[in-house]
């Protein structure tokens, strides 16, 4: 059977993926080039678990869906999911891969618990996972990807509670999958951060630092908070640090914090933490 | 002198000085040079008080801040966290030698955060030393023959043989030697290397004030004129007769050349925004619902089209005629003419949508975010990040 091996929570942001593409071709920029060393270890992590697949729970920024038809929530379920173009040119990166029935599963079984997720058969992916990806996967990507995309754009959003739910039922999903599959569970959006309003640029690193450290084991203390304060406090875009809540409620209460790390390096707080399950590394039972 | 502690990332930070009981000028912040403390400013501080809030601190590990226990140092972080826990909006530093180190890379990864800098006998990030360099040398003597020859072999390095005729500048450098306990030297696994500055000079682009003594090392003085050339705002100034610690040895000289350098930014102030408030009214916050999707729902459609080359060009070529295909009020046709980006959004734009827009017209969003804040785009990136520090539950805080 399928099981759940450890948990990521990065922030995105559109200039994370710029100045990847600048820092590799003629050295990064310094600011970046903190975020890309604090990286490193969650990268080769990675390397040493070697998820065999990957839900991605992320957020959209109208440019696959628009808002003739914004779902609150939605699954792909396709072979690949190309890199949406933002009006800029796609950058020179592979599309992800998808694995079209474990989609299926669990679309089927998060609709069956009460996610009545919408189905996508084709899906762009912007920035909101194309901008960290590189820095934790060397190419070629060959771990095939579920992604799960919550409507973070338009209010009302998702509650904190509904993601802390969604975790549990990617959990339930991912356990019933009849395959033998090690799942890393990832879930992604920006920490504090304001980019329209005058409160342009905010940065609230005490907030972020705050969040990452107490996401481990002090999790409902920071699902107490309302998301509206968490906009209040760390700019109306910290709101999506309510998606965080998804990787954390499909993990248990026996993880390891294996690395994390924070830098502020523009107008977006840049977080990253992971956590391993006790067995992650143990031999897949057979079924 | 007073001060107090303040926790920063699991650790006491000890800062002296207090917050003026009005800001009339910008805030002043000391970093202390190596095995020193925030004791070597304490002329400095009672000089500047008055009108200005001045503050000097104990890097981590040094002076009363304690050395880290299970986080590793990292005096950037710190910096970057003390200046928002204090509520100083874009300090002036001024620093000596290792602190002038600490200054400039937090200076270089926060272009907006800092006022200016005064380099007090810098060392260069990145920089290959050709001579001897006494950290690492004492470091080194730390780790084989432990911390009193380490001490031993630091005092009497020729980076303070100017002390020799200055009892009250020696007595200074001695007694805070004397309560150093070396951690740094001894626990260079703990230590978050700085980041190299020496290629990236050209972007300190803020006002600095280099400041080297005549008598100090060569390569120091060497040091100081190249960052005095390549950072575009820089000015070097040598005081005869100093050496490395130049603040306590030409004291009344020093503060001069500090007071000046205060003055002048001070009479070049920006106009700055107003502070951030804590809640989500306009116009520091617009949040985006039904309503707003209601009222832009063609004006998105529009904007979102730009994300295609061909729509790109045709918009460029006819403004008005390709804006006809879409059913924008004429509110927000004219907003669109005048770039009124701040209008646009009130008309129900969303801000993913319209920065496509603004790409197109070869806008971005900082010019977005200036418009929104009323101030200019070039202040508005000199201003990035903004800091505050507020945690959930807590009372007002700084903003």
């Amino acid at each position: 059977m399928a099981r759940i091996i450890g948990g990521i929570g990065i922030s995105h942001t559109p200039s994370m993926g710029i100045e990847y593409d600048r820092g590799m071709a003629g050295g990064f920029d310094p600011r970046w080039q903190r975020w890309f060393d604090g990286t490193r270890p969650v990268r080769d992590w990675l390397e040493r678990l070697s998820p065999s697949r990957m839900v991605i729970v992320y957020n959209d920024h109208l440019n696959h869906f628009t808002f003739e038809a914004y779902p609150t929530l939605a699954i792909g379920a396709a072979e690949t999911f190309p890199q949406a173009d933002e009006g800029w040119g796609p950058r020179s990166l592979p599309d992800l891969s998808g694995d079209v029935a474990l989609c299926w599963d669990m679309a089927n079984r998060l609709i069956r618990t009460g996610f009545d997720l919408t189905v996508c058969q084709q899906l762009s992916v912007d920035h909101g996972i194309y901008s960290w990806f590189p820095y934790l996967f060397d190419q070629p990507w060959e771990v095939p990807i579920v992604p799960i995309a919550v409507n973070m754009i338009r209010h009302p959003l998702p509650t904190i509670e509904r993601m802390w739910a969604l975790g549990g039922a990617i959990r339930a999903a991912v356990e019933a999958y009849p395959a033998d599959e090690r799942v890393l569970v990832v879930a992604t959006g920006g920490m504090s951060h304001q980019i329209s309003g005058a409160r342009f640029g905010m940065a609230n690193e005490d907030l972020d630092r705050y969040f990452l450290r107490e996401l481990q084991h002090g999790y409902r203390t920071l699902m107490a908070i309302e998301q509206e304060d968490y906009m209040r406090l760390g700019g109306v875009e910290a709101a999506e640090l309510s998606v965080w809540f998804a990787m954390r409620g499909a993990l248990s209460d026996d993880i390891a914090r294996i690395h994390d790390f924070y830098t502020f390096p523009q107008i977006t707080g840049c977080g990253v933490v992971s956590f391993e399950e006790p067995a992650a590394f143990a031999a897949t039972p057979r079924a | 002198m007073e001060g107090r502690f303040v926790h920063i990332r699991g650790g006491d930070l000890w800062v002296a000085g207090a917050s003026a009981a009005q800001d009339d000028a910008p805030a002043v912040l000391c970093l202390h040079g190596m095995s020193f403390d925030s004791r070597s400013w304490a002329a400095e501080m009672t000089a500047l008080r008055g009108g200005r809030s001045v503050y000097a601190y104990d890097l981590r590990g040094y002076g009363r801040s304690r050395a880290p226990v299970d986080v590793r140092v990292d005096h950037l972080a710190d910096l970057a966290a003390l200046i928002a826990r204090l509520g100083l909006d874009r300090p002036i530093l001024a620093s000596l030698s290792l602190g002038a180190n600490v200054a400039m890379a937090y200076a270089l990864e926060n272009p907006s955060a800092v006022r200016g800098l005064l380099l007090a006998s810098p060392g260069l990030p990145g920089h290959a030393w050709t001579s001897e360099h006494a950290p690492t040398v004492a470091a080194a003597l730390a780790r084989r023959e432990g911390e009193a020859a380490a001490k031993s072999y630091w005092l009497s390095h020729p980076l303070f043989d100017s002390l020799a005729g200055q009892a009250e500048a020696r007595a200074a450098v001695e007694a805070m030697v004397a309560d150093y306990d070396g951690w740094h030297w001894l626990h260079p696994e703990q230590m978050i290397p700085l980041p190299c500055v020496a290629d990236k000079l050209d972007r300190l682009t803020l006002p600095i004030l280099v400041v080297n003594g005549t008598r100090d090392l060569d390569e120091y003085r060497a040091i100081g004129r190249r960052i005095a050339a390549q950072a575009p705002n820089a000015r070097h100034v040598e005081l005869a007769g100093a050496g490395h610690v130049v603040n306590l040895e030409r004291p009344a000289a020093f503060l001069g050349l500090l007071e000046q350098f205060l003055a002048a930014i001070d009479a070049d102030a920006d106009e700055l925004p107003p502070p951030i408030p804590f809640d989500l009214s306009e116009p520091g916050t617009f949040v985006y619902g039904g309503a707003e999707s209601t009222r832009g729902l063609a004006l998105n459609r529009f904007a979102l089209s730009l994300k295609q080359p061909e729509n790109r060009l045709a918009f460029l070529a006819d403004e008005a005629g390709y804006m006809a295909r879409f059913a924008l009020t004429d509110e927000q046709a004219a907003q669109v003419r005048g770039r009124d980006w701040t209008g646009l959004l009130r008309s129900g734009g969303h801000l993913q949508a319209i920065l496509k827009l603004a790409a197109t017209v070869g806008q971005s969003l900082w010019d977005i975010g200036a418009h929104n804040s009323g101030i200019g785009t070039d202040a508005m990136q000199r201003l990035c990040p903004r800091r505050v520090s507020r945690l959930p539950g807590a009372g007002e805080g700084a903003a």
